[in-house]
């Protein structure tokens, strides 16, 4: 019974996570940006009043525009908040886990990847292609990273307690301090690819620039103009989701949560975790510029080769 | 019931439906064509009848009777896995049928029913000359059937059907070939008055050369009428001009069940032993190679149907690679492996089959509608065209690989396969397999590309062209909006329950896993495929979050003030040229083909601008094949140098022909009676 109990109570705090704290986490880095620039910033909460302000709007759709173009955004934030779901938060065994769920994440990412391009693409705008087409490019092109991180964090879960099982919970359950010490020379590279992959994922300079004013320049904002009122507030949510759960997998490689603590030592080693992981973002775009366009598929390769190296040492250690 | 009978009699009332057909010329062509229709169903129901309870676990038909023939015996045998594909081929061909009803030529009809008859005879065919007789048949009909669009007498048209004749005759020029590898030394029974089954092409019979030999044999003969890569040169040109449903025919039908031949004859090959790993890293090499070159080929298309024939590529290779894993599994002493791997590859097949002839045959509907499949002279057709559009979004969606549709299951377990192999088998697989999974994430996430592409500039945003704005869906064509209906559903339901999915191939994984050592197929059996129910929950969590959230937004939306207008577009505001200005196939795919300059072969022509107010400006891209344009082109031509030396002897005059005939027979006798 007080297995049960603590189950559900593992599931109501990782739901409340994965619910309240994204628009948090985007507030967050915004907070810290502006500080490296000598500036107060808007408050924590900012986000959350954007949201509410365009909740509470009305919304203006294209005569151009199809079901597509409204289905969109719904599928965007669905498609989070069920990866949320697989994604262990504050090292919580995750609601939903299963041998493969790994594949299942970031197949969700891309679909609501696929939904931002279509419901750009309806509406028949050509910056709105422009965006959507250096979109589906670049993250074609990083896929193959973020596939080579999930495989290096399931061969580490593959151990003798655990034969056949992938699901990221189990694997990361094993990423325990003494693996660090072992796979340490893997798991660093393998972090900073996963970092790229986040930066590329959420539209971050210096693939993509969320703050410039000039939409020739941009990707993920560029593909978003037309939408307006409570769509656009879910295309933000989603946006700070995906951020939290792609976030909370590098945190929780980083971070070395184990079952053996309480929730109440984890809960604050991966919420610093994820002001850490805020803070990196934040002087990552405070310290480069963009790249230009070009230049952006050399930046993922080499996320790329980080993680191949990582996982060839991973495979070698482990023989 | 004895249901040898109607197995028998299913491929002649199939190809009895041809004459009708032929001959009712004038007023009765339609008649004919109403009778050849008929045949086919009727036919097609019968293979039907008898595939299902074989396929259901009732025991093997078997039919043998000799025949006059080198080699040669009437063998038919029906046994499950044959079932499974007469099953999978019949039922979409029965669909085929009804969607072309209307619309076909008499004479097209006529060949559509011999290319079926020979399908039903190619898969059953248990004796190699009977089956060589039903693959040429199999062939010529279909090369008759692409050269019967209303492209046919253009340029185009002629080189897309003699491209395909080619690769295809060089296909069974291959099989041809695995005759005297049969005949070689050693095995010394082969007699021409004794029948040849594929039975006897086994380990214990055949020196592992001759089955190293027999094998890439069969990859490539095989392998060609699939369009396995680098066998898959004449895809683009044939695709590009031939009617969409018999593009259905070739890509869901034809390329399925040879790809069912290949795997059938490799696993004779090996009949209970573990195969030699190269097997499989070769069909897992091919696998990629394919995976690349179609979606290279895909990013540079801008015809639908050679988008979907290359992605067709793309998948034989997804095909190719699970089965390898398979294989590799096997050789390695792998249950789970070689369970995840043969099934994906076959549920792979089925998914990818139902798919293709949903997108063929709505693409079908496109091109009567609005005139041509061209990407850069349609768009907005999912508001004109809402039951056609809906279809081709599902399906394009379900060609990306994205969860809830039916080819994500099955990538989805050769995936797994993968991530099980990294650190499970042999040393130096460890990274194969890490390479592998990052090829086919790349691949996968290509093929996101290419198919947003597809439904984003081809069905959404506003017409290119005046015919694309006029297009609808005509009352007359509500049979065959409800047959994609119905293929979109399964692929939906497929894709949400994939366990009720495997269950038709569960007994066909357990078969090909004879060759296994070690034990624990039956453990690896039931854990391999119990994750699926996973995805179930995935799936309806997904749809029930976009409900949920859809009446959310539309309460909201219902107490707050909504308009439309035109598309922002930064304040631009132009009208007239707004189609114009849209994203076209080329620009869409600008920052992706540069990039991959190694998969397919691009030409770019821009007229330089020049001045501060250039009058004009232009760009033309234009993309061919890889292996059609640096492989094959050179190839044929020093080939064509060669055999023109030999031109001397085509004279045209018939004597001259009959007297080579004469002094081959008489040098033959010679050789006979001297040796």
């Amino acid at each position: 019974v007080l297995e049960v109990l603590s189950r559900i109570g593992g599931i109501a705090v990782h739901l409340v996570l994965l619910l309240m704290l994204p628009p948090l986490l985007a507030g967050l880095i915004v907070k810290i940006k502006a500080w490296f620039a000598g500036r107060r910033g808007p408050p924590l909460t900012q986000p959350y009043l954007d949201l509410k302000r365009l909740w509470h709007k009305g919304a203006v759709y294209s005569e151009v525009t199809t079901e597509v173009f409204r289905i969109g955004p719904l599928v965007i934030v669905a498609s989070s908040l069920v990866a949320g779901l697989l994604v262990p938060l504050a090292g919580i065994t995750a609601p939903l886990h299963f041998t493969g769920d790994l594949v299942v994440l970031a197949y969700l990412l891309a679909l609501g990847r696929v939904a931002t391009i279509l419901a750009a693409l309806d509406t028949g705008s050509a910056f709105e292609g422009m965006g959507a087409s250096r979109e589906a490019a670049f993250s074609a092109m990083g896929e193959p990273t973020l596939f080579l991180v999930l495989v290096a964090i399931g061969s580490l879960g593959q151990t003798a307690a655990h034969p056949s099982d992938w699901s990221l919970t189990a694997a990361l359950a094993e990423l325990t301090p003494d693996k660090w010490l072992i796979y340490g020379p893997a798991l660093v590279p393998l972090g900073i690819a996963l970092f790229v992959v986040i930066l590329l994922e959420n539209s971050r300079i210096p693939v993509d620039d969320p703050t410039t004013h000039l939409e020739l320049t941009m990707i993920h904002e560029v593909m978003v103009l037309d939408h307006s009122g409570p769509d656009l507030a879910l295309i933000e949510y989603g946006a700070a989701q995906k951020l939290l759960v792609l976030g909370s997998l590098l945190v929780d490689m980083l971070n070395f949560n184990s079952e053996q603590y309480s929730l109440l030592v984890r809960l604050p080693i991966y919420l610093s975790g994820l002001v850490l992981l805020a803070a990196a973002i934040a002087l990552t775009e405070v310290a480069v510029a963009r790249l230009r366009m070009r230049q952006v598929p050399r930046f993922l390769f080499g996320a790329f080769l980080l993680a191949a190296f990582g996982v060839v040492v991973v495979l070698f250690e482990k023989r | 019931v004895n249901w040898t009978l109607p197995m028998l009699a299913a491929p002649f009332v199939l190809a009895l439906g041809a004459p009708p057909a032929w001959l009712l010329g004038g007023r009765g062509a339609r008649l004919g064509a109403q009778a050849g229709q008929l045949l086919a169903l009727v036919g097609a129901a019968l293979g039907l009848g008898c595939g299902i309870p074989v396929l259901l676990g009732n025991g093997t038909l078997e039919y043998n009777h000799p025949w006059p023939m080198p080699f040669g015996a009437i063998h038919l045998r029906l046994d499950p896995l044959a079932a499974l594909f007469l099953v999978l081929v019949l039922a979409l061909a029965a669909v085929l049928i009804v969607f072309t009803a209307r619309t076909i030529a008499p004479a097209a009809q006529a060949w559509f029913n011999i290319l079926l008859a020979s399908l039903v005879v190619v898969i059953l065919a248990r004796n190699i000359t009977l089956f060589l007789v039903a693959w040429e048949v199999m062939a010529v009909s279909s090369f008759l059937l692409i050269a019967s669009g209303r492209l046919a007498d253009t340029p185009e048209g002629q080189e897309g059907a003699w491209s395909y004749l080619i690769a295809t005759h060089l296909g069974t020029a291959c099989l041809l070939a695995m005759l005297p590898v049969l005949a070689s030394p050693g095995t010394g029974t082969l007699r021409i008055d004794q029948a040849l089954d594929f039975d006897d092409l086994r380990p214990g019979r055949l020196t592992p050369l001759q089955l190293n030999v027999l094998f890439l044999l069969a990859l490539a003969g095989f392998g060609t009428k699939a369009a396995l890569a680098p066998f898959h040169a004449w895809v683009a040109r044939a695709y590009r001009v031939t009617p969409a449903w018999v593009a259905a025919a070739s890509s869901a039908l034809m390329a399925k069940v040879s790809l069912y031949v290949l795997f059938r004859t490799v696993l004779e090959l090996t009949a209970g032993h573990a195969p030699p790993a190269w097997w499989g890293l070769t069909l897992i090499g091919l696998g990629v190679l394919s995976g690349f070159l179609g979606m290279g080929g895909a990013i540079g298309a801008t015809r639908i149907k050679v988008v979907l024939g290359y992605s067709s590529v793309e998948n034989v290779g997804i095909i190719s690679l699970g089965f390898g894993l398979g294989l590799l599994g096997i050789s390695d002493g792998a249950p789970a492996i070689a369970v995840l791997g043969f099934g994906g590859a076959l549920y792979h097949i089925i998914n990818h089959a139902i798919l293709k002839t949903l997108m063929f045959t709505a693409t079908g509907l496109v091109e009567q509608n609005a005139g041509t499949d061209d990407l850069a002279r349609l768009g907005g057709l999912l508001g004109r065209m809402p039951v056609v559009g809906t279809c081709v979004g599902i399906g394009s969606l379900a060609l990306s690989g994205l969860p809830t549709l039916n080819a994500f299951a099955s990538e989805w377990l050769i995936y797994r396969g993968l991530f099980r192999s990294v650190g499970r088998l042999s040393p130096a697989n460890h990274v194969m397999a890490m390479a592998t999974v990052a090829a086919l994430a790349l691949i996968g996430g290509l093929a996101a590309v290419c198919f947003t592409g597809l439904f984003g500039i081809g069905f959404l945003g506003v017409a290119r062209s005046n015919e694309a704005g006029e297009a609808g869906e005509p009352i007359s064509q509500r049979t065959e909006r409800a047959l994609l209906a119905g293929l979109a559903v399964a692929v939906l339901f497929l894709g949400v329950f994939p366990s009720f999915g495997v269950l038709v191939i569960r007994s066909h994984v357990q078969a090909m896993l004879a060759g296994l050592k070690a034990g624990g197929a039956a453990d690896a059996l039931a854990s391999s495929f119990a994750p699926l129910s996973g995805l179930t929950v995935v799936s309806l969590l997904l749809i029930g979050t976009v409900v949920v959230l859809k009446l959310l937004r539309d309460r909201r939306l219902s107490a707050q003030p909504v308009t439309r207008g035109p598309t922002w577009d930064c304040g631009y505001g132009y009208r007239a040229a707004f189609p114009r200005g849209q994203y076209t196939p080329v620009s869409f795919m600008d920052p992706l083909a540069p990039m991959f300059p190694w998969l397919t072969v691009r030409r770019e022509r821009k007229e330089a601008i020049a001045g501060y107010f250039p009058a004009s400006g232009a760009v033309e891209v234009e993309s061919d094949d890889l292996i059609a344009e640096r492989v094959l082109r050179p190839v044929f031509h020093f080939a064509g140098l060669g055999i023109m030396a030999l031109r001397w002897i085509q004279r045209g005059s018939i004597q001259l022909y009959l007297l080579f005939l004469f002094t081959t027979l008489v040098v033959m006798l010679i050789w006979q009676i001297l040796f």
